[in-house]
């Protein structure tokens, strides 16, 4: 069965809940995180990474200062799938983790493959 | 390179011990008044593992991952503010040891945490303080999980953690990293802490049993690090422990199905946790050396007591009156005395219990306590004076902290009813 690449961007916002996650509760976010690379292991080709805020953009000969989006959320990161199906992207997307970052979103896209 | 798929499962609380290992053992690096610092970057180090292992794989010694990358968190601190004399000598220091490998033994990490827990017991730092300062740094609890546990509001644990780190910071560096050795003066301090942790979890209100087990479990893990160390491995830490193990043992037969308490009276004692038992009898028996007599080795005494009797009939109330009469000795409380009437009351009658406690002119808080009511009605119930025991169980039933204990006085007041 032939699969297409799929892109998913993480979006959180900005303003991170109020208190840092305790020891138990990162725990519980890695067990999550490696409960869903370990039900869609075929399909997700990298689990991704986070990303810092900031960074620059540059444009037609100028570089400004990040972030790119509206201000009140951020990208956070990002992971590559592979699925059968855009319907099959969103089903694996609905179960990832990120889900669990209140106010977060997950963008799919499918790659066009050049 | 391929990444493993399957991620071996963490031990339960993994982090949050680590996290409190991560304390310990960066506060002897670089200082105790840096406490705050080293606290952020054990956070932000297990932080960075649950963003990068799932994609990475889980390092091999997951521990010396953690440890560098906090180490590192607190030295790039450390460099941003160069300002201070101390922040120069500590990173002095630190590429020193980065000359070698960076050291994360099991062996030492222990005596770390270990003087991480005399640290807590600073006499300059209020009881209260010290509690929830080693629930956070040691145990690695949130302030908000602390707030739960304790029935506490979050500000108040605040205020608490910021009191213990404000003492800390104002230790001079010289005091920075003193020996286990030097804290020993501090280890009754030590102890009594560890004691008033589990019986947090024991006693307390909070009707969540699995919470309550968790600061149990707390408890004895912390007294078995200081078993570990000769200058903990004393007659009295063993005694705690010991105390600790035989309460533990009985602590589900307490909940019956429903989750409503039972007195000892009502419970199953085949529920009880025989191999807890074994290992309480076992640190009772390395606890009885020397001349000290201390309240741990009374309390253990008696929890041996009702452990190894086959029935509550069959207890042994007379020497379990007469170990309350020691413990009233070493560790004068009113509580005591009110346990000591309960066991005449089953070894002479209701009545030689009812005489001792209406002759004692307890304080104020102890005329608060619902339990001082609560045992009271319960006596007179049984002597037949049943308008006194109604009086005292409503006033119990209406002082009771939780919905367990409610319905337990309701059962009794049923009983009065039906007399």
């Amino acid at each position: 069965m032939s699969t297409t690449k799929f892109l998913y961007l993480y979006r959180a916002p900005a303003k991170a809940s109020s208190k840092p996650p305790s020891p138990e509760e990162m725990q519980a976010m890695f067990a999550q995180w490696n409960a869903w690379k370990a039900k869609f292991d075929l399909e997700i080709l990298d689990v991704g990474d986070g990303l810092k805020p900031g960074g620059a953009v540059y444009k037609a000969g100028s570089v400004t200062d990040g972030p790119f989006i509206e201000a009140k959320e951020v990208m956070a990161g990002y992971s590559i799938v592979a699925a059968a199906s855009l319907a099959r992207a969103v089903d694996i997307a609905k179960e990832c983790p990120m889900n669990f970052v209140p106010g977060a979103s997950i963008e799919i896209r499918e790659l066009s493959g050049f | 390179m391929a990444v493993p798929n399957t991620t071996p499962e963490l031990p339960e609380h993994y982090f949050r011990h680590e996290f409190g290992r991560l304390v310990s053992v960066l506060s002897r690096r670089f200082g105790v008044h840096r406490v705050e610092l080293c606290e952020d970057a054990a956070q932000t180090a297990l932080l960075r593992a649950v963003q990068s292992w799932p994609r990475s794989g889980t390092p091999s010694d997951m521990g010396a991952w953690l440890y560098q990358v906090a180490r590192n968190q607190v030295l790039d601190a450390l460099r941003r503010d160069r300002r201070s004399e101390r922040n120069i000598q500590a990173l002095d220091g630190a590429s020193e040891e980065a000359a070698g490998a960076a050291v994360y033994l099991e062996r030492e990490v222990n005596d770390d945490q270990l003087r991480f827990l005399f640290v807590c017991a600073d006499p300059a730092i209020p009881h209260e303080s010290q509690l929830v300062f080693a629930l956070k740094t040691l145990c690695g609890f949130s302030t908000t999980e602390i707030a739960l546990r304790l029935f506490n509001s979050e500000d108040a644990v605040h205020k608490r953690l910021q009191r213990a780190r404000a003492t800390l910071r104002e230790r001079s560096v010289e005091l920075d990293t003193p020996s286990i050795e030097e804290l020993a003066s501090r280890l009754p301090a030590v102890l009594q802490m560890i004691y008033l942790l589990f019986n947090e979890g024991y006693s307390s209100a909070q009707p969540d049993t699995l919470i309550r087990r968790e600061l149990c479990e707390e408890a004895v893990r912390l007294g078995l690090l200081l078993i570990e160390h000769p200058v903990g491995a004393t007659p009295e830490a063993f005694a705690l422990l010991s105390l600790m193990y035989l309460h533990a043992a009985r602590f589900e037969a307490r909940i019956d199905g429903a989750g409503g308490l039972l007195v000892l009276e009502e419970q199953d004692r085949t529920r009880w946790d025989r191999e807890l038992i074994d290992i309480g009898l076992h640190y009772l028996q390395r606890s009885a050396q020397g001349e000290h007599f201390a309240r741990y080795h009374v309390e253990a005494a008696i929890a041996v007591e009702h452990c190894l009797a086959p029935s509550y009939k069959q207890t042994r109330w007379q020497e379990i009156a007469r170990l309350y009469a020691v413990l009233e000795r070493v560790a004068p409380s009113p509580l005591n005395t009110l346990n000591r009437a309960i066991a005449i009351a089953e070894w002479q009658g209701p009545g030689a219990g009812l005489a001792l406690l209406e002759a004692l002119k307890p304080p104020g808080w102890v005329l608060g306590y619902y339990l001082w009511d609560a045992t009271l009605g319960e006596l007179y119930r049984r002597a037949g004076h049943l308008e006194s025991a109604v009086e005292h169980l409503r006033r119990a039933l209406d002082m009771a902290p939780t919905q367990a204990e409610k319905a337990l006085l309701l059962r009794r007041l049923t009983a009065c009813a039906e007399a």
